[in-house]
């Protein structure tokens, strides 16, 4: 949090010096039609990114994480209600590109996606090096040897043996997979790289792996990340910003170094305690009650029903309120 | 995905597929002779020639190894002038006497089918005369009467009225009936003797005598004397290019267009949709009779009309299975990294149901086999190719079931099954190995 530490002003409001960040999220809106209504998926979230900057989105399931990342891709299902508010990555409105454009100057030529389900994320019937290599043959044309070639190097950065290029994906493991995976999506040197629970699903040790590999292609790769997990420890291995999700809406947006010592949010505190930690004897809490529907979510704090400290303004929407050392919440608490 | 090789050697493990893999490779390497041996030019003229190529054939002759199961069937006998025995005298000034003794051992019981001479003569102003007698192994000696040849000419004995008179009985009959058991031939060396009279220096004349048996080739011979084995050796490989270009053909094209149909969704996928809910109703064969009444017969048509009929058929049970495809993961990944709409459907949608693909296009090649051949008893197959369905309805209209001539019948028909009995049992075995959930089965 040294030097380019982002003051909670700039991180909420319009920047004169936008081209500082690489990606200005503003407003965004994104609605699922259902069966039962109308999902409020992803509501009113704003928040900028530095470039070369790690930030964590945290948050428990169902609340709006992976969907945030979606709307960033433009990997959208097929009932949407409303998609709205800006997007800006590397000085390009994202949200003013037709689907052709924003599929070939935009992905992974800018924005790489690791996604979810990484196991499954490999085409079967390919072998996995000209999967990883297709990016590169798609975006920028390059002949097959050539792209093979750099899938070999990309393939050394990320710690997958060069040999396992030449396999399909079922012979391979979920750490193997996964390290394909981050390889296809590093072969093209985008900017910024959306990683989607990374690590879910691998034992520990392969975990500490691909984290310690993430870190060590930050620094060569010079990207920027977005981490969405809910797994607050491996988050703290990578993140220099942290997100908190709840029920479609951001509710804090902060330094790590700050977070993970004093979150501010109450549901950022009470995320926190349910951490277990390895020598310390704590209790771990939980926070009663479930988060609200995201049909008709109610009106006000949307945390409000499960808070500790709710009072009477919790019935109105909070603002986002900037933090002493960095950051931004959306509690009334933290007004002043 | 599976290669080449181990789909192989998962193949081998099954006998009923390698039995269909030897079918199949007989059937191929019966097409390639075929197309090597009679090129294909050669083979429409052999078959629409009519009787006149096939003059020196017996009619309706069965194949040479009903003799085998000991049916006793005489084979055709052809003598001609220019390898018998010959004696020559003057007997005017410019009149000449050859005499031809065409002689021939019948070791059989039943009686041959037809006598026919074949004459060449060569004059200028009074044409060769000759005379015919018959001698039989007995020592009887039976007097034939006499001709004049003028030019070339062909002389059926077993059609002559005037002889059947004579002798009370067809020729080729009572020439050969033993006198002891005239309902039997009498086996020996027979004679022809022909007398040949010239008039003029110069003047000759040459014969073929044919006495026609009841067995021909390995194949038989049908009502116009052609030879079965050609319309037998090419109907495999029109076989299998009909059937095997109509199932890949219909196969592919309704797989693309369901993975396209499935990918895009909206208005081309409720356009496909409804195509196919129309074609579901309109009837195949009333489509190809009307076509090949009204337009043409040619195979090319058929199989153009059938590629058009077929290709929007299968919509529905691919289209479930891709709509299931379209969500996996790895296909939402592609399209993250910016693949394009036809990569995605060509390199990671459609490869994902080859596993289905390959089993119903190797099962349905027979059914197409199968069309050919009831199109071409129906009376609508090509008219020009010799095909095993056609074979089957000529059969069939000659009443080659009311007559015996079984072989007639079942030769095409026995191929027919033996070419579709190879693939479904490649087929079979395909759809096991492609889906593991029938292993168990």
């Amino acid at each position: 949090m040294a030097e380019r530490s982002i003051s909670a002003k700039e991180t909420v409001r319009d920047q004169p010096n936008a081209s500082q960040f690489l990606l200005n999220v503003s407003n965004l809106r994104l609605y699922f039609k259902t069966t039962k209504g109308v999902v409020q998926a992803v509501d009113n979230v704003s928040f900028s990114l530095g470039r070369r900057r790690s930030l964590a989105v945290l948050g428990e399931s169902g609340c709006g994480k992976t969907s945030l990342a979606r709307a960033i891709l433009r990997l959208l299902p097929r009932n949407i209600h409303t998609f709205s508010g800006e997007i800006v990555l590397d000085g390009v409105d994202l949200m003013k590109l037709d689907e052709e454009r924003f599929r070939r100057e935009i992905r992974w030529r800018k924005l790489s996606f690791v996604p979810q389900a990484a196991m499954n994320a490999l085409n079967p019937v390919l072998r996995v090096g000209y999967q990883v290599a297709e990016p590169l043959i798609v975006h920028f044309g390059l002949d097959r040897d050539e792209a093979f070639k750099r899938a070999e190097e990309v393939a050394r950065v990320v710690g997958l043996p060069v040999d396992f290029l030449n396999r399909y994906a079922f012979e391979l493991s979920g750490g193997m997979r996964q390290r394909a995976i981050i390889a296809m999506a590093l072969i093209t040197r985008p900017e910024l790289i959306i990683l989607d629970e990374p690590t879910s699903a691998l034992d520990v040790l392969t975990q500490a792996n691909i984290m310690n590999s993430l870190k060590k292609i930050k620094q060569e790769f010079d990207v920027t990340y977005i981490l969405i997990t809910h797994d607050i420890a491996t988050s703290s291995e990578l993140a220099d910003e942290v997100l908190v999700m709840y029920a479609g809406q951001l509710v804090e947006h902060s330094p790590a170094a700050r977070f993970y010592k004093t979150p501010a949010h109450p549901y950022a505190q009470k995320l926190m305690a349910s951490v277990p930690t390895l020598r310390e004897d704590k209790t771990l809490e939980f926070i009663p009650g479930q988060p609200p529907s995201l049909i008709n979510p109610p009106k006000g704090c949307r945390f409000a029903q499960r808070c500790p400290y709710r009072f009477e303004r919790c019935a109105e929407d909070p603002p986002a309120f900037s933090l002493d050392g960095g950051g931004v919440a959306r509690c009334w608490l933290l007004a002043r | 995905m599976m290669g080449f090789w181990a789909v192989f050697a998962e193949l081998r493990r099954h006998p009923s597929a390698m039995v269909g893999l030897v079918i199949i490779f007989l059937l191929l390497v019966m097409s390639i002779y075929a197309v090597i041996r009679i090129p294909y030019s050669e083979a429409v003229r052999l078959w629409r020639a009519g009787e006149v190529v096939w003059l020196e054939n017996p009619r309706n002759a069965a194949p040479k190894w009903y003799n085998w199961f000991g049916a006793g069937l005489p084979e055709t006998i052809k003598i001609e002038t220019a390898a018998a025995e010959r004696t020559e005298e003057r007997v005017g000034e410019s009149t000449k006497r050859v005499t031809y003794r065409l002689a021939f051992d019948f070791p059989y019981k039943r009686f041959p089918q037809e006598l026919a001479l074949f004459f060449t003569s060569t004059y200028t102003t009074v044409p060769p005369q000759l005379v015919l007698s018959w001698r039989t192994p007995d020592g009887r000696e039976i007097p034939l009467g006499t001709r004049t040849v003028r030019g070339v000419e062909r002389y059926v004995l077993s059609g002559d009225s005037t002889l059947l008179r004579r002798l009370g009985r067809a020729p080729e009959e009572s020439l050969f009936s033993d006198p002891k058991n005239p309902e039997q031939a009498l086996s020996g060396r027979y004679e022809l003797v022909m007398d040949v009279y010239t008039f003029e220096p110069g003047a000759s004349l040459s014969a073929k005598f044919i006495v026609y048996g009841r067995v021909y080739g390995w194949a038989g011979t049908d009502h116009l004397r052609r030879d079965l084995s050609i319309g037998l050796l090419w109907g495999a490989p029109i076989a299998v290019a009909f059937g095997f270009t109509a199932a890949v053909g219909i196969a592919l094209i309704q797989f693309i267009l369901s993975g396209i149909g499935a990918w895009f969704g909206g208005a081309l996928d409720i356009l496909i949709d409804r195509l196919t809910e129309l074609r579901m109703i309109l009837p195949l064969l009333p489509i190809l009779i009307l076509v090949g009444m009204l337009w043409s017969r040619s195979i090319w048509v058929i199989l153009a009309t059938l590629l058009m009929y077929g290709s929007i058929g299968g919509y529905k049970t691919y289209r479930a299975m891709f709509l299931q495809a379209r969500e996996a993961p790895y296909i939402e990944a592609a399209k993250a990294y910016g693949a394009g709409n036809f990569r995605i459907v060509f390199r990671y949608l459609l490869p994902r149901l080859i596993p289905v693909l390959i089993p119903s296009f190797v099962l349905a090649i027979p059914d197409y086999v199968f069309l050919e051949a009831s199109l071409a008893v129906l009376g609508i197959g090509d008219p020009i190719l010799p095909t095993w369905g056609k074979i089957i309805n000529d059969a069939y209209s000659m009443g080659a079931h009311f007559k015996g001539l079984y072989y007639w019948l079942l030769e095409p028909a026995a191929l027919l099954m033996i070419t579709g009995l190879g693939f479904a049992m490649i087929g079979f075995t395909l759809d096991r190995i492609f889906n593991p959930r029938l292993r168990s089965l």
